[in-house]
């Protein structure tokens, strides 16, 4: 029998884990520019149950592994002209004390000075450095183009820098506030494939049925591991019993 | 667990002020130059139990990390200030600001400035232009008592029809302000300038920057009936959700609860 008590207790713990991914998945479910965890540690384990039955793996072989989907959420319309979505692979950059953050979530608005910033103000990085609306431009009438260009009229206002990561996508970690720190190593290109629709957030993309579905399976994994432990407290409690006559 | 539940709290809260704000959007589908509002959320900070790119072992690096999220938070309800549905009346007083730009009004008691979309204007006892609420617009505009009619031209220019001939009796002037997100709702139609707004600035309707004054209109409120509703549904949906997730952790914590009998 291949399952011992740690191979049950670090079970419990991953699918523990799991379970929080989840958590937070369907609670950021209309979070704009969101990105899931995926985890696939409960659905690995009941594929092994169903490949020898009767049998909990319980011996390390399967490991909890925790990605960022950076797949591409639904666009939704909300006609806010500083509402910007990226259809495709890429980032808009907002600057921070500690340094360029990444995020998908284009909810933009205009500082008092002019700058345009996030909604938690930090600025977003344009071409060359933030980009400042000047005052007698109303914030109504700037047209963004798919490329990140800010026009009023004829006027040029900046552009706002679109970066993609390619390969290095998955070496992003989350800060939470909607960004992404990159590590030191993995440098962003100008984004090639990708259009800024304005007037649009792109939404979460959390699949809440999927998630609900993890969440059963959790649960029943959970409910399986603590079963088969219950049951060696019992072995364990009668052999003690047998032993002390 | 327990920090998965109170981030499935943070889920059910932030749908309910979702749900708060559809609200507020639907009770005011019908108000003159009302603006609705928009809630935006982000996710709060995680917890690092892994940092992604560490070694494994010499050279080897993982590709992701372990990291737990905190669960959501509101970032801003913003105003969106869209243009309403223009519709026609018959009065004479009644407009419409085509484009950007706020009628400034004063208070009053206190003769503080306020602002406001809401162009159902009307003649007060004295002939003076006032809003629906009674506050007198800035600059004031008195309209004498022996008018036959009065126009408002694009530009805001009162003129008035009198037995004695047409006589200019002032210009409506449209104030604009840097971040109108930043501005506070006061309630009545009126807005409050902030610091997050911005100094008003004053300009003449239809000049580059600021909307036009289209008399005998007003303007709907820019609250989507569809949308709104689509969002209750989605906020419903939601809260129902993080709860079911609150409950399955429940379970499994009996389930850990009964190991020790």
């Amino acid at each position: 029998m291949a399952d011992s008590i740690e191979g049950l207790s670090s079970n419990i713990q991953a699918l523990t884990q799991e379970y929080e991914t989840v958590a937070q998945n369907l609670a950021n479910m209309s979070t704009a520019g969101y990105k899931r965890t995926l985890n696939s540690f409960s659905q690995e384990l009941l594929s092994r149950m169903s490949e020898a039955p009767e049998t909990l793996p319980a011996d390390g072989t399967v490991q909890a592994i925790s990605t960022r989907d950076f797949s591409q959420g639904q666009m939704i319309k909300t006609d806010r002209t500083l509402d910007l979505a990226i259809q495709g692979k890429g980032f808009f950059v907002v600057e921070t004390p500690e340094g360029p953050l990444y995020t998908r979530n284009g909810a933009f608005q205009i500082q008092r000075d002019g700058r345009l910033v996030d909604m938690n103000g930090r600025n977003v990085a344009g071409a060359d450095g933030p980009i400042i609306i000047p005052a007698t431009v109303s914030e109504q009438s700037i047209s963004i183009s798919p490329d990140g260009a800010l026009r009023f009229g004829d006027t040029a206002l900046g552009r706002i820098r679109v970066v993609d990561f390619g390969a290095d996508e998955n070496r992003l970690t989350a800060k939470g506030f909607n960004g992404f720190s990159a590590p030191a190593d993995a440098l962003p290109a100008p984004a090639a494939n990708s259009v800024v629709h304005q007037g649009y957030q792109e939404a979460s993309n959390v699949r809440s049925v999927e998630e609900m579905v993890n969440l059963m399976v959790v649960a029943r994994m959970y409910e399986t591991n603590m079963n088969v432990l219950r049951k060696r407290q019992d072995y364990t409690r009668a052999i003690m019993t047998a032993a002390n006559g | 667990m327990i920090r998965a539940f109170a981030t499935a709290a943070t889920g059910m809260d932030a749908q309910q002020m979702m749900v708060d704000s559809i609200a507020n959007n639907l009770a005011n589908v019908n108000t003159t130059g009302f603006k609705r509002s928009m809630m935006n959320f982000q996710d709060l900070l995680y917890l690092k139990m892994r940092e992604a790119d560490r070694e494994v072992a010499s050279g080897i690096k993982a590709p992701s990390g372990l990291e737990i999220g905190s669960g959501v938070q509101p970032s801003a309800t913003t105003k969106v200030f869209s243009m309403g549905e223009l519709q026609r009346t018959d009065n004479e007083l009644d407009i419409a600001i085509q484009g950007d730009g706020f009628l400034e009004v004063t208070l009053p008691g206190s003769g503080e400035k306020r602002y406001t979309r809401d162009g159902s204007l009307q003649k007060d006892a004295n002939g003076k232009i006032v809003t629906a609420s009674g506050y007198p617009i800035s600059p004031a505009i008195t309209i004498p008592a022996d008018a036959i009619s009065v126009d408002i031209a694009g530009d805001g220019t009162v003129n008035a029809q009198t037995p004695t001939g047409n006589q200019v009796l002032g210009n409506l002037q449209l104030h604009r302000f840097q971040n109108s997100a930043g501005l506070s709702s006061e309630g009545g139609n009126l807005y409050r300038e902030t610091e997050a707004s911005g100094t008003a600035t004053a300009g003449t309707p239809g000049q580059q920057g600021y909307g036009s004054i289209l008399s005998k209109y007003v303007e709907k409120s820019n609250v989507q009936m569809v949308s709104e509703l689509v969002n209750l549904i989605t906020a419903q949906r939601g809260y129902e959700i993080n709860s079911k997730v609150i409950r399955a952790g429940d379970n499994m914590l009996t389930q850990l609860g009964t190991l020790l009998r």
